[in-house]
């Protein structure tokens, strides 16, 4: 039985205009609650701009926005407790310490300090907390700043451009606490252009392109609509041999691996990149 | 409610430790007290009995004008652009806090501090102790038009830069009684600037004419800017307390 699926937010035909400029044009999806839900496109695609429609820093011109199933010009305070957010420009008091921007973020969240020592374990910030945020690395700042927007247990996290700018080994830590996330059931809202995160992370990805939402699935159902019947098998003469995912394939195969002299066999997978790419015509940036 | 004051409260708490922490802001809410310690111990040392008097007039009346520029420039206008500039501002909107919200704790604490370094140069005077209870609440009422006019510049300004060109109308605005002493005309415009109010109240309530009709203008000139200012706060919150 399929699992029923609780929509936790969405846009129906939106449009939103800056002047002349059209940057959102009929945006229509939805989010489910639990769900990693990840938003693709090139910078300027509007995939910030959707986040601030979805968090009250803009207002559409029209079309239907909801959240926690309530039209957002209806949502309440209480609605916004149960969000987290980390905007492109979050960031944290300077001259504080990591550990007191988190206190301070759990008394204007009204949850109790012992929430904080538990999330610096799980980013490794423990032995940091008493660290200047001006003193931090980029990585740190960016972890201790999620940390900010976690700490209330948001049912549903914004995350714009989360591993923006982090060295490799940052951005695995962050991937590795949105896994946790993920498995703990909150929903979470991710603008990316990183297409190795959003099949990494990502449930379902939508991709946007000038403000038009040109496909949304999951990442294998995309991959899988683009997908070429092809195989490739290459010989240790490194002479390749091209056949198809049939029957007639199969044989033909067969008959590479009896040879002996199989080096490797390849089914032409398209990536999320090749995907973007035929759906909008454009490379990623 | 408790909500929104739990929120104040955080942001008041934040904002106070960071005048301990920002060495900008916290030399200048103490310069005050040191201008007040050069006049009365180093410039008028020596000032003859008969002058004391006038001497305490112009002290006691300078102290929270000049308490009032300095630390509203830097609390309010200074630390507000320094929230935008830094992206602060807009991570505390996203965790559901009000623009309201912030600059109600930014004058909670911003008042507090005014009335303490007042109660300290007050005490750096000299002046008579049973004066202070008035001096407090003449000092408070009379600061408040400076604190809206820094509200309202800090919603303006952009970055710390631009706040850097509003502090200075500011302290000239607040410091101005200071110079009523160069001439009549002179005295006549300081007496109907926004802090001329409070100024004029301070020199009576030292000459023990606080409680006499004399009173009445200097009341209705501080009350007549806090109300200006009131409407304007009101009028560029409106515009931009969300956008700027």
């Amino acid at each position: 039985m399929t699992p029923m699926l609780t929509r936790l937010l969405s846009m129906d035909r939106v449009h939103l205009s800056f002047k002349d400029k059209r940057v959102l044009d009929s945006l229509t999806f939805e989010v489910h609650r639990g769900e990693t839900f990840g938003f693709l496109g090139p910078s300027g695609a509007g995939k910030t701009t959707t986040i601030k429609l979805l968090t009250r820093q803009l207002t559409k011109d029209s079309g239907t926005v909801e959240l926690f199933s309530r039209p957002i010009e209806n949502a309440h305070d209480a609605d916004y407790e149960r969000i987290g957010i980390l905007s492109d420009t979050s960031s944290l008091y300077e001259r504080m310490s990591i550990e007191d921007n988190l206190r301070f973020y759990a008394k204007v969240r009204g949850v109790s300090e012992s929430a904080i020592a538990p999330l610096l374990e799980r980013v490794g910030l423990t032995d940091d907390r008493k660290t200047l945020v001006k003193k931090c690395s980029k990585g740190m700042r960016q972890r201790a700043t999620l940390l900010a927007a976690l700490i209330h247990n948001p049912e549903l996290l914004f995350l714009d451009e989360p591993t923006s700018g982090l060295d490799p080994a940052a951005r695995l830590e962050v991937h590795r606490m949105l896994k946790d996330l993920h498995d703990q059931k909150t929903t979470i809202f991710l603008t990316t252009h990183d297409m190795t995160e959003a099949e990494s992370l990502c449930d379902r990805v939508g991709i946007l392109d000038n403000g038009h939402l040109v496909a949304c699935d999951t990442p294998e159902a995309l991959k899988q609509r683009f997908a070429q019947n092809k195989v490739r098998i290459v010989m240790n003469d490194k002479s390749i041999r091209e056949t198809t995912k049939d029957a007639a394939g199969a044989v033909i195969i067969a008959e590479a691996l009896e040879s002996g002299k199989v080096l490797s066999i390849h089914s032409e997978e398209p990536s999320l990149n090749d995907v973007f790419l035929r759906l909008t015509g454009k490379e990623f940036e | 409610m408790n909500a929104a004051l739990r929120k104040i409260g955080a942001l008041s708490i934040k904002d106070a430790k960071d005048l301990v922490r920002n060495p900008a802001i916290a030399v200048c809410a103490l310069m005050p007290i040191g201008f007040m310690l050069l006049y009365r111990y180093v410039m008028f040392a020596n000032v003859p009995s008969e002058a004391e008097a006038e001497m305490n007039s112009f002290l006691i009346g300078t102290a929270p004008c000049f308490a009032v520029g300095m630390i509203c420039a830097m609390t309010i206008l200074y630390a507000l652009s320094e929230e935008k500039e830094k992206h602060t501002l807009r991570t505390l909107m996203l965790a559901n806090v009000s623009a309201g919200q912030v600059m109600i704790a930014k004058v909670f604490v911003s008042l507090a501090v005014i009335v303490i370094v007042d109660v300290v140069c007050f005490f750096v005077i000299g002046v008579d102790a049973s004066l202070l209870a008035p001096y407090i609440a003449i000092a408070f009422f009379g600061s408040l038009s400076i604190v809206l006019l820094s509200l309202v510049l800090g919603l303006v300004s952009r970055d710390m830069v631009s706040s850097g060109v509003y502090a200075l109308p500011i302290i000239v605005l607040a410091l101005l009684p200071m110079f009523s002493m160069f001439g009549e005309s002179f005295e006549t415009i300081a007496s109907y600037s926004p802090c001329g109010g409070m100024y004029d109240l301070m020199v009576m309530l030292q000459e023990g004419r606080l409680f006499t009709s004399d009173a009445l203008v200097a009341l209705a000139v501080m009350f007549g800017w806090i109300a200006v200012c009131a409407i304007a706060f009101v009028l560029v919150f409106k515009k931009l307390g969300k956008d700027n």
